[in-house]
């Protein structure tokens, strides 16, 4: 059986389930209103009788049997289709009453009287013509007071009714409580129905390729919002990794190509005519000198490629910043001082991230090293580690060229070099590392204005106080 | 030495043994992993060259087994991508170094030769002496011909370094990943100006150069010439 949608969603089989409960109480309750009112009416009734029978015998006690046949005329004039009333006296003639002798029993007796039984009395077929059935239910207490046999009784079809009324009430109350929450069910469902009929399209154009589509989320902050905001998150993350990897493999198409054509060349022309040992040795030298720069860029792009993945965070350890930018300063001071250059690490805030050392390291040193490429001598570059409320700011300045501010986002990227540093040392991959490690540890990297010069930022949470 | 080399690859397999035979050592090659685990278990090797990535018994399993076998002949493990982790679950598992594929051969053989010959007394050591090159490690001084050498810390790690390893070629990886700690390859030349800076101090006051430069290779420590 094929269902519409509608009916076919998790908030409509909710709805459905809370039909069923409601039904159910409202059943409850009328059918505890049902044996409660019936219990009380038929006891009413009882109790009733049971008075009338007491004072005929306060009656009979009083003033012997004359006292009682006052009171037997009173009950005559009372007796009505809804009142009866026989009296017998001791051979059973029926001397008072407005029902058939044959009627007596002692003790209670509460039953449907039959046809014969109502043709005899004129009230009790008044009684009968009332209902529907053509019946009565009679209700009634037979006791020998004196001389004479009282058999005193009621119509009790009103209790019938009753309780013919309280089930009318339950049928309707009932259907109508489940008409009620099915409609509801149907229309609270039909608003989320809706919502994921959306997340679905969008999600299927994403399965086609519109890589660039995010799911709909409200201001309501729901669920689902929750959901699609976390799933958008998700894709926001598959389409950096997707784009990154498209660029990584133009990028390498690109830049591989041309060292790989070098290095042929130089064979080829090595290998042309025959030449002396020595020549043969230098454009070996030489040979293995190209492959090993194109196997370092790859290995920088597959190291990029690992950081980007993220599956290095599993090793992330407390490391104090500081003194890890101590331990790199001082390796690449001397470093940087024969190139002509000073280097100083100064105002170095005691902070601690959450992090990988040797990653962190490496950073520090690509971008010490950028520096120390690209800043013609006597060069200044100043390392500053400073805490900016819950993040901290590692900076490596410099008071060279700088960057162009129309440029200075593409420094980071891929292979990306400046026109001006064509001829200094890299691959280009540098900052790149840099940008992915920073990104690994949940920060940033970015290039600034220092007024002259260069000044990178890295940008990174501080690790959570222990 | 006799090596063992576990590797799939016909064509790494040939580079590293026909190297080995050239250098005038032993090697034994092993295809896979079960074989080389058994030959690596059965016989004596001075050393284990062992690829991560081999069909049927991967390189980890293998140091890990020979390890649990209580043997500690040195692994160096080889890994054909530059594996962030791969190191770190290498020396894990067991292995004593690793090297990234593709490699120079005078790469493996430098650390093959520091490796194999590592003499387990040495690490006790508190005075090292080379010549007259004199280290103590407990009041943090060094003097050669009986004068004293004033050392930065850094100079002084490195200079220890190529004492405990004296007369064995150290290549400039080696020598950043032990003295520096860098596992990454840096554009500039950190090592020489180290090695330049110690050599000013080492070896231009006295006479007989004990820092030499392996052309290719790197750097090796020993008694002047």
């Amino acid at each position: 059986m094929i269902w519409p949608e509608e009916l076919r969603s998790i908030s409509f089989r909710v709805a459905l389930i809370y039909t069923g409960f409601f039904v159910v109480s409202v059943l409850g309750i009328l059918g505890t209103t049902y044996v409660i009112a019936s219990n009380e009416l038929a006891s009413t009734l009882r109790a009733q009788i049971t008075e009338d029978m007491d004072h005929l015998r306060r009656a009979h006690a009083a003033g012997g049997d004359e006292g009682l046949r006052e009171d037997f005329g009173e009950l005559g004039e009372a007796a009505s289709e809804d009142r009866f009333f026989l009296v017998l006296n001791g051979t059973g003639e029926r001397l008072f009453g407005n029902v058939p002798a044959d009627l007596w029993q002692p003790g209670w007796q509460d039953g449907r009287l039959g046809r014969r039984a109502i043709a005899a009395s004129p009230d009790l077929a008044a009684a009968a013509a009332h209902n529907e059935d053509h019946e009565v239910i009679f209700l009634a207490l037979g006791e020998a007071i004196g001389p004479y046999r009282v058999m005193l009784g009621r119509n009790s079809h009103i209790l019938d009714e009753t309780q013919e009324i309280i089930l009318s009430a339950m049928w309707i109350g009932g259907l109508v409580t489940a008409v009620l929450a099915l409609i509801g069910g149907f229309l609270v469902s039909r608003g989320p129905t809706r919502r994921v009929d959306a997340i679905a399209l969008t999600t299927r154009q994403i399965v086609e390729g519109r890589f660039d589509l995010r799911l709909p989320v409200s201001r309501r902050g729901d669920e689902l919002d929750r959901l699609a905001a976390d799933i958008n998150a998700m894709l926001a993350r598959i389409e950096m990794l997707l784009s990154s990897l498209r660029q990584v493999s133009t990028d390498i198409a690109h830049d591989l190509r041309t060292p790989l054509a070098r290095l042929r060349q130089r064979l080829d022309a090595v290998r042309r005519k025959p030449r002396a040992a020595g020549e043969y040795e230098a454009a070996i030298d030489a040979a293995i000198e190209e492959s090993d720069a194109a196997i370092a860029t790859f290995h920088a792009l597959l190291r990029i490629a690992q950081i980007e993945a993220g599956t290095r965070r599993s090793r992330f350890r407390t490391v104090d910043l500081a003194a890890l930018v101590e331990k790199t300063a001082e390796v690449y001071e001397e470093v940087a001082a024969d190139a002509g250059h000073r280097l100083v690490a100064r105002d170095l805030d005691r902070v601690d991230v959450e992090g990988d050392e040797e990653l962190l390291t490496q950073l520090l040193a690509n971008l010490i090293e950028n520096a120390i490429n690209h800043v013609p001598a006597p060069g200044r570059i100043e390392i500053t580690l400073r805490r900016a409320g819950d993040r901290v700011h590692l900076d490596v300045a410099d008071d060279g060229p700088g960057v162009p501010e129309a440029e200075r986002a593409k420094i980071f990227r891929r292979l990306y070099r400046l026109d001006q540093s064509r001829t200094t040392p890299g691959s280009g991959l540098g900052l790149s590392l840099v940008a992915a490690i920073a990104e690994l540890h949940g920060g940033t990297a970015t290039a600034l204005d220092n007024r002259p010069g260069l000044r990178i930022r890295t940008d990174m949470p501080l690790a959570p106080a222990a | 030495m006799k090596v063992l080399v576990i590797e799939d690859d016909a064509s790494t397999a040939d580079y590293v043994v026909i190297g080995l035979k050239e250098e005038g050592h032993d090697p034994d090659h092993a295809a896979s992993g079960p074989i080389g685990l058994e030959l690596a278990c059965t016989r004596d090797y001075d050393a284990v060259v062992v690829d991560r990535m081999l069909p049927a018994l991967d390189g980890l399993s293998i140091v890990r087994a020979l390890r649990s076998s209580g043997r500690d002949t040195p692994v160096i493990f080889l890994t054909s991508v530059s594996g962030l982790d791969d190191r770190v679950e290498g020396l894990e598992a067991g292995a004593d170094d690793y090297l990234v594929k593709p490699f120079a051969f005078s790469e493996l053989m430098a650390r093959l030769n520091a490796l194999a010959r590592r003499s387990p007394l040495r690490r006790e050591e508190t005075v090292l002496k080379v010549g007259d090159l004199e280290m103590n490690l407990i009041a943090r001084t060094v003097k050669r011909e009986g004068r004293d050498i004033d050392l930065q810390p850094r100079e002084f790690r490195l200079l220890e370094y190529m004492m405990r390893n004296r007369g064995r070629v150290l290549t400039r990886t080696m020598l950043l990943e032990r003295v520096w700690d860098f596992h990454f390859d840096p554009k500039t030349n950190v090592v020489e100006t180290h090695v330049s800076r110690l050599r000013s101090k080492v070896d231009k006051p006295f006479a007989g150069e004990m820092i030499r430069t392996v052309r290719g290779s790197g750097y090796v420590l020993n008694v002047p010439a």
